[in-house]
């Protein structure tokens, strides 16, 4: 095997300094060897590139997209984007990604990523046309909602078949929750990255790739490609996942205790609350169609349209179980088009739901126990699940208008700022206004307090909890995860739990493939072992799982690094929000159910264990680095008298 | 002007335009493909193009009766639709699919 070459990977980097307009392309092989592409080398490239002392809108921050080494090709949902930035919330760690066509329309332009440098003087966006590279006037786009934006981008170039990122007015305004929308309504919604593009003036990047990808072993790519989408398209939770998606498992997150409600007051919603929302009464009346995206053998998005009410009208992509999570459950919306409303208004204007809703609730918990009142309001009644209040206020929040203007910076900044005790209502981690119910199950909980970037499922959280009442399920979970039970209200082996699904997501995310393909979404999916052979036969450089998992630790370990010497966190921002701590849950399966602190310090004690990381500080230490091979990040903590010698 | 046949039942995820591309030539791309996924993505309608000769950029497809190599990787719930443009009789009803 030649080392000069990775096949499926298009081998360039693109770099944009938006401040002098300079373009410059650079090799991806430079890479390779110790990372994954998408959110790893992301991070990579983030680390080595940003001082601990730049702010997330100072010019001198970087954005990086990066499409993963199996976008593009027919591996099982390769078509998500990564995006990585310093985090506006926690000035650590910044990364979401998201799916939609731009990720493999990218790599067919011929690059793996994108980084973005400097400030554009002016509103622009960046067209990518092949190896045609070109900042636009966005004069005209600026102030635009992103479905609008998406049209006249379309029309400024004259094809429809292009694929945009763009932020709306959220991300103009740097609005902390603001997200990077694709397709209309694909949201890269953690972290504020909206807003860093917003500070960078850049509106949108545009892409048409006309070029090919190739694979080292075409047949035994084809093979393995093969097997993976037979294993996916068999399961039987498919029944409930194609026709509603993730929201058909809406009766069984509120029998888990998953749903926030009012502000996390509660984790489980009431009976009549949860029946309103009834994914039959979406599939009979809302849902038109399957929608999905690049290779994805199990479509589980859908075009919603909405025919009549104060909402009619409007037909949209919608919604997972995120979303009626956040709306449904957070703030108590029994409506079912209002649902739908609030993901298309948040998508228009470039605001991420978890921090829209968030941030809300934590105002309605205000105007609730009278913390706040009308002369704060604007005028506005807060009471609960009166969706028209809640969109009157996600609108003020992007477009930074009188209380909207305090909300824009998200609940751990908002309550800063309002002072009165507000502080212990505002429900984050790490400074991100959080959208997982932490106290139940405990391993979804404790991955998602864990998680660099603040929050967020998409790292540790495991979700196999979920299937603890189905015995034949929950056997397949327990051999593949490697532990003795998956009760969602058992501390034991939660750390171990959450270490295999950091891996098995970092590798994911790297890969550039949809989390719903492998083992997080269902224990029978794809494993590292099955990822290992996808890019082996991709690339033509041979890994096996412990590679795999050699490269994951890296990344995450490159992560958390970063969150300690960019952000000062340690273990003391690993915990659950006070509230979480304090207050049992109240009603349901698990009602009284107190997460109990002594526990949680020793999941977190097992857990920085099996990392290596000093248990007192949860800081890393000299052996886990030098073992991964990161001796340098290990001189970068020890001058800033950040590393445990062991 | 090529006939875009409106679809019920089609994801828009365009996997068959890679497929095609793959059995064809072995690489994978997507604008060069025989079949083409027009995206309306407003009204959440997905329109098919079949080229049945090359011309611009397209290879022309090579159908044979319903064993195509991009209805393996459509997903189900779209595969018959599919089938039944690639075998030409949707484009009689497409006035109806519309």
């Amino acid at each position: 095997m030649e080392k000069s070459k990775a096949y499926a990977y298009t081998g360039k980097i693109l770099r944009v300094d938006l401040s002098t307009g300079s373009i410059s392309i650079e090799p991806t092989m430079n890479y390779i060897q110790r990372w994954l592409g998408g959110r790893g080398i992301n991070m990579s490239i983030l680390y080595s590139e940003l001082r601990a002392w730049t702010m997330p809108y100072e010019p001198a921050n970087r954005m990086v997209i990066g499409a993963g080494p199996l976008v593009g090709t027919l591996a099982p949902a390769a078509t998500r984007i990564s995006i990585a930035s310093k985090n506006v919330f926690s000035y650590g760690v910044g990364t979401s990604n998201c799916g939609g066509h731009f990720a493999p329309e990218l790599k067919f332009a011929g690059y793996d990523h994108i980084v973005l440098q400097g400030r554009a003087r002016k509103p622009v966006y960046l067209w990518i046309d092949d190896d045609h590279i070109e900042l636009r006037d966005a004069y005209e786009i600026w102030g635009k909602t992103t479905w609008e934006t998406d049209d006249l981008i379309k029309q400024d170039i004259g094809d429809e078949d292009i694929q945009i990122l763009c932020i709306g007015p959220a991300g103009e305004n740097l609005v902390r929750g603001a997200c990077i929308i694709a397709n209309r309504n694909r949201a890269a919604g953690k972290c504020g990255l909206g807003a860093v593009m917003g500070s960078k003036n850049l509106k949108a990047v545009a892409v048409r790739g006309t070029g090919s990808l190739e694979v080292a072993h075409p047949d035994r790519f084809m093979e393995a490609v093969d097997s993976a989408r037979e294993r996916i398209q068999k399961a039987d939770f498919l029944k409930v996942f194609l026709p509603s998606g993730s929201h058909g498992f809406w009766y069984g997150a509120n029998n888990d205790s998953r749903i926030p409600y009012k502000n996390f007051q509660d984790a489980h919603i009431p009976e009549e609350s949860a029946k309103a929302l009834d994914p039959d009464v979406y599939l009979k009346r809302y849902i038109k169609k399957n929608i999905g995206y690049s290779a994805c053998p199990i479509p589980c998005s859908h075009y919603h349209k909405i025919d009549q009410g104060p909402y009619a009208n409007l037909g949209t992509e919608a919604f997972q179980l995120e979303t009626s999570i956040n709306f449904g459950g957070k703030l108590a919306i029994d409506y079912p088009p209002a649902i739908i409303k609030a993901h298309a208004l948040c998508n228009q204007l470039g605001l991420g739901v978890d921090i829209a809703a968030g941030t809300i609730a934590w105002a309605f918990e205000c105007f609730q126990r009278e913390l706040v009142t009308q002369q704060d309001t604007d005028g506005l009644s807060l009471e609960w699940g009166d969706h028209g209040v809640v969109f009157e206020l996600t609108r003020k929040m992007a477009y930074r208008e009188g209380f909207g203007n305090i909300l824009a910076e998200g609940c751990k900044k908002a309550s800063e700022i309002l002072g009165r005790n507000s502080e212990y209502y505002a429900i984050h981690m790490k400074g991100q206004d959080l959208y997982e119910e932490v106290r139940l199950p405990l391993g979804w909980g404790f991955g998602a307090c864990v998680a660099t970037r603040g929050g967020g499922h998409t790292t540790g959280a495991a979700q196999c909890e979920a299937f603890a009442g189905n015995p034949k399920v929950a056997e397949i979970a327990k051999k593949a995860f490697g532990v003795k039970t998956i009760d969602p209200a058992t501390y034991e082996e939660k750390h171990k739990l959450t270490v295999y699904t950091e891996r098995l997501q970092e590798v994911v995310n790297s890969l550039g493939i949809c989390m719903f393909m492998g083992k997080w979404l269902f224990p029978a999916y794809l494993g590292l072992q099955e990822f290992a052979e996808l890019y082996s036969a991709a690339t033509g450089w041979e890994v096996e799982e412990d590679d795999f998992i050699m490269i994951a630790d890296r990344i995450l370990n490159l992560e958390k690094a970063f969150n300690v010497l960019h952000a000062n966190l340690g273990r003391k921002d690993d915990y659950p929000p006070d509230r979480c701590l304090a207050e049992p849950i109240k009603t349901g399966p698990y009602k009284g159910f107190a997460l109990s602190k002594e526990k949680y310090n020793r999941m977190l004690d097992e857990y920085y264990g099996l990392r290596g990381w000093d248990t007192d500080t949860g800081l890393q230490t000299r052996k886990c680095l030098d073992n991964l091979g990161l001796a340098t990040i290990a001189k970068d903590l020890q001058k800033a008298g950040k590393l445990v010698e062991t | 002007m090529h006939e875009v046949i409106y679809t019920e039942r089609c994801t828009g995820c365009r996997s068959c335009e890679i497929a095609c591309v793959y059995h064809h030539r072995r690489i994978f791309s997507r604008k060069i493909a025989s079949i083409e996924i027009k995206r309306r993505e407003r009204e959440g309608e997905f329109g098919i193009v079949v080229y049945r000769h090359a011309e611009n950029r397209h290879i022309a497809c090579d159908c044979a009766d319903g064993e195509e190599f991009c209805l393996k990787y459509c997903p189900e719930v779209a595969r018959d639709e599919l089938k039944a443009i690639l075998k030409g009789e949707a484009a009689s009803k497409k006035e109806a699919i519309r």
